[in-house]
């Protein structure tokens, strides 16, 4: 049975689409059939950490009813499918999110999970990618306002009847001023299933266009994300250890010809 | 008082902690930075300077007032005490900012008499355990009932120092601690085999004194044991109460009994250091303390209800299609017939929600009988009239849909004169 997850955060800009992209790519290396899409219909940023950007059908079309969402699925990095909510403004009149429950019900047929990328917010767009899922993965920063947002999000999920998984601690600093762990979870109610580091990595390969967990799968970050996406599906990872050589032996073993 | 509030490094409400205490270790800690404490709605500030509390407030009260009630507040157990650090340079600026508060050098006897804990606090509990020793002594100077005695002092500290292998690393510092006591009896065990010739009732003063120190340090236990928390209460009421509990391995498993077991009278630095260790807040904090310290709030159950209510209506339904039909029609019916020469005017709206919204207006009006001259104009007036009528409809779609005005494209508008 299809699992559909939906990765929301209610406040905006705590790296909930960083998340759900490279997930997307970890349960696909892992072997899982795993569609991503992005439900941020006005915000939509997905295709471009994927380097996806310009498809010519989108969810935009799917949902103003231009388009089927067969047409509107693409093949990834990594061998994760993608549907992408379409960056224009252009078609955004037209849609109609109440076309995403049909949509979604083509999606799951042949697929092992389906990753939502939940716009932020509580609006109506928002809400409906969490109520298409029965299962849901909070994102956020170990900030305040964004710590309240995702307790407003967990509630409203609770509501709708979808299940938590877990809370996904991102942009992690080791900071006094934050938030801890045991604080989080104590307010949100909800464990905590991964802690992502702080990491300017991130930004890079979303410059490049390109997911982290293939850029730099050794960084902090990448293994992170594997290991979140090995505890969904009950698999075993083993984190890559960074390269611990320096520069100097890197020049040095390159100069003598051993590389 | 204007101070930054920050993360604050310790936490913990007034029955965790002694005010005499606290501000001792502060100051044997040479803290920089401020405590607040919040009884109720009041709020109190020390600010301290390497340890030394250089201002203070509470509500109205400056100073010295300020710390005697802030001493009166502590006495409520739910007032709660918040520990900040501050850099040590910011500190002049913030005693810059807090003239008014800032205490003189004459109060500081004053201040030092909050300092020094309660008579009551250095007089060891009458606990009914040094009575046998006393009287068991005094009865008859046997010396079984002496080591029996003995023995119970020394079961107290070896329930604690059973080292389990999830100790952690401060474990030895309570061995240290228990060591000394471990020394003492050792000593009047000493002085038992060798049977010197020292009178019995020194002995049992020596032994008088060695439980009185026990149990200060079990005292000592039983205080701290509510600030780290970490201990179940019942362990320590066994250790107090019942002494002679032998099995000390699976009380000893948790992880700090080996720390608190440390906190002999002079131990109170350690206690600081504890304290200041603890960044992260305890795992059994109260959730609803840590909503109220960070300003968050649950959702109430009608916000929940509005929000999901948005989700449902946000979108236009079959049934509210009949509706924005009517509306539109008597809406552009009532803007067309207020038009001077249209006698009357029957307006039929359809609407399409199949894909998106599009819609249809029929517009049959019926105008004056025109005179002579209106006659000879001829089509130019009826065209006029018409582009009005369209013009009135559109700005009646506009209206009804305000947030979507660019709707209006999607309305084809038909006008018949007749």
């Amino acid at each position: 049975m299809t699992r559909v997850i939906t990765v929301a955060s209610g406040k905006g800009g705590v790296g909930k689409t960083t998340i759900t992209a490279n997930l997307g790519v970890a349960l696909a290396t892992y072997g899982e059939e795993t569609i991503v899409l992005d439900a941020d219909v006005a915000m939509a940023n997905l295709e471009l950490i994927l380097g996806m950007e310009g498809k010519s059908v989108t969810l935009h079309d799917v949902l103003s009813g231009a388009a089927s969402i067969e047409d509107a699925i693409y093949e990834g990095p990594g061998g994760v499918k993608v549907v992408p909510a379409g960056i224009s403004l252009e078609g955004l009149r037209k849609v109609k999110m109440e076309r995403l429950e049909s949509a979604l019900e083509i999606l799951v047929e042949n697929t092992d999970i389906l990753l939502i990328d939940a716009p932020a917010g509580l609006e109506k767009d928002a809400l409906a990618a969490i109520a298409a899922a029965q299962e849901m993965i909070l994102v956020t920063t170990p900030e305040v306002p964004s710590i309240s947002d995702a307790l407003k999000t967990k509630i409203i999920a609770n509501k709708l009847g979808v299940e938590i998984i877990g809370v996904v601690i991102n942009r992690e600093q080791h900071d006094k001023t934050f938030l801890t762990i045991t604080e989080i979870e104590t307010i949100l109610e909800v464990p905590v299933i991964a802690v992502i580091p702080d990491d300017p990595e991130v930004s890079r390969a979303a410059a490049f266009g390109e997911p982290l967990i293939i850029k730099n799968p050794k960084s902090p970050t990448s293994n992170a994300i594997m290991q979140l996406g090995a505890d969904l599906i009950g698999e075993e990872y083993q984190p890559i250890e960074p390269d611990k050589k320096g520069v100097i032996s890197k020049l040095v073993e390159g100069l003598l010809g051993r590389r | 008082m204007e101070l930054p509030i920050t993360r604050p490094s310790t936490m913990c409400y007034a029955d965790e902690l002694k005010f005499p205490d606290l501000l001792n270790d502060l100051s044997s800690k040479k803290h920089n930075g401020f405590i607040r404490i919040t009884a109720g709605s009041e709020e109190g500030f020390i600010l301290f300077k390497e340890g030394k509390e250089i201002a203070a407030s509470y509500i109205r009260y400056s100073r010295v007032d300020a710390i005697e009630k802030i001493k009166s507040a502590m006495e409520d157990r739910t007032t709660l005490i918040e520990v900040f650090d501050v850099r040590s340079n910011q500190i002049d600026f913030f005693m810059e900012m807090n003239k008014p508060y800032i205490i003189g050098s004459d109060a500081y006897d004053l201040i030092d008499k909050f300092k020094k804990p309660e008579e009551k606090e250095l007089k060891p509990k009458a606990v009914p355990k040094p009575k046998p020793v006393s009287d068991a002594l005094k009865e008859n100077n046997s010396k079984p009932k002496a080591e029996k005695v003995e023995n119970e002092v020394v079961s107290k500290p070896q329930e604690n120092i059973v080292p389990s292998p999830n100790n952690s690393s401060n474990e030895s510092k309570s061995l240290t601690e228990t060591e000394a006591v471990k020394q003492t009896v050792n000593q009047i065990e000493n002085e038992k085999t060798v049977k010197e010739e020292v009178p019995e009732i020194k002995k049992t003063e020596t032994i008088k004194e060695s439980v009185a120190e026990n149990e200060s340090v079990i005292e000592k236990v039983a205080d701290n044991e509510s600030v780290n928390k970490t201990i179940p209460k019942s362990d320590t009421e066994i250790d107090t109460v019942e002494p002679e509990v032998e099995e000390p391995e699976s009380e000893v498993s948790n992880e700090k009994p080996s720390q608190d077991i440390s906190n002999s009278p002079e131990s109170t630095e350690k206690d600081t250091e504890l304290l200041s260790q603890e960044d992260s807040p305890k795992p059994s904090m109260d959730r609803s303390e840590l909503m109220k310290k960070y300003g968050i709030k649950d959702i109430q159950e009608e916000d929940v209800t509005n929000i999901l209510e948005s989700y449902k209506g946000g979108s236009v339904s079959d049934e509210d299609v009949e509706k924005i039909e009517l509306t539109l029609m008597n809406k552009i019916k009532k803007s067309t017939l207020s038009i001077p020469k249209i006698r009357g005017a029957e307006i039929m709206v359809f609407l399409d929600n199949a894909e998106r919204l599009t819609g249809k207006v029929n517009i049959i009006i019926e105008s004056e009988s025109q005179g002579f001259l209106s006659r000879i104009m001829g089509d130019s007036n009826k065209a006029n009239l018409e582009r009005q009528i369209i013009e009135i409809s559109q700005i009646e779609i506009r209206k009804s849909f305000r947030k979507y005005p660019e709707i209006v494209d999607d309305f084809n508008i038909n006008v018949e004169i007749s």
